[in-house]
């Protein structure tokens, strides 16, 4: 599974990597991170509160840190 | 949430303040991305401007005219570089982005509203249009 992370880099996009990263472990999903930082990339997928969180392709939360649960159900 | 669709935007274009003037005479509409504060401020003076938060640009980006030339621009342009590549994202095409921004705009003694003064706290390194 691949999960883009939207952001320029502030601290709510890097807690929200941590967060991904660390259910992703935990529950021994086979996930892809990827960080994207680049304004044009970010806004590319319609995206202008971030953190954003892709997941297959589609933009399923933006504009805060996600919360465990949410995260629990991008992973399925 | 809805459903996104991933596009490749091509490169914003990007005007100096210099250019910005000439074509805001020749009919160009100004948007200033800045918060209301900062407009209060100094503010863009001498053209056809409308103020459009950044933080409220997902909510009234319908507001930007599609059929005329149109220039996003705020303190030093990087709120409006990203307030033009949501305007191309929602498939606007006659979009540019000022850079840098106001200070450069009221160094080259284009018109403002409110007080020069405000201007010292935006101080940039010149490079537009060959420098001070």
């Amino acid at each position: 599974m691949e999960i883009k992370i939207l952001g320029p880099g502030c601290a709510k996009c890097k807690t929200t990597v941590d967060l991904i990263d660390r259910v992703a472990k935990e529950t021994g999903k086979d996930v892809t991170l990827e960080k994207v930082e680049d304004m044009r990339q970010i806004v590319g997928y319609g995206v202008m509160s971030t953190p954003g969180v892709v997941v297959g392709g589609k933009v399923v939360h933006t504009g805060s840190v996600p919360t465990r649960d949410q995260v629990l159900s991008w992973l399925g | 949430m809805n459903e996104t669709v991933k596009k490749d935007l091509a490169e914003a274009r990007e005007v100096c303040p210099t250019t910005s003037e000439r074509l805001l005479r020749e009919g160009a509409l100004l948007v200033d991305v800045r918060e209301p504060d900062e407009v209060a401020q100094v503010g863009f003076g001498g053209c056809e401007v409308i103020n459009i938060p950044l933080s409220e640009l997902e909510a009234r980006w319908r507001e930007v005219p599609r059929d005329r030339d149109v220039i996003l621009a705020c303190a030093i342009g990087e709120r409006s570089l990203k307030a033009t590549y949501f305007l191309m994202y929602q498939g606007y095409e006659r979009v540019a982005n000022m850079r840098p921004g106001i200070g450069r705009w009221a160094k080259r003694g284009f018109p403002i509203t409110g007080s020069a003064e405000n201007i010292a706290t935006m101080e940039e390194v010149s490079t537009c249009c060959g420098g001070t």
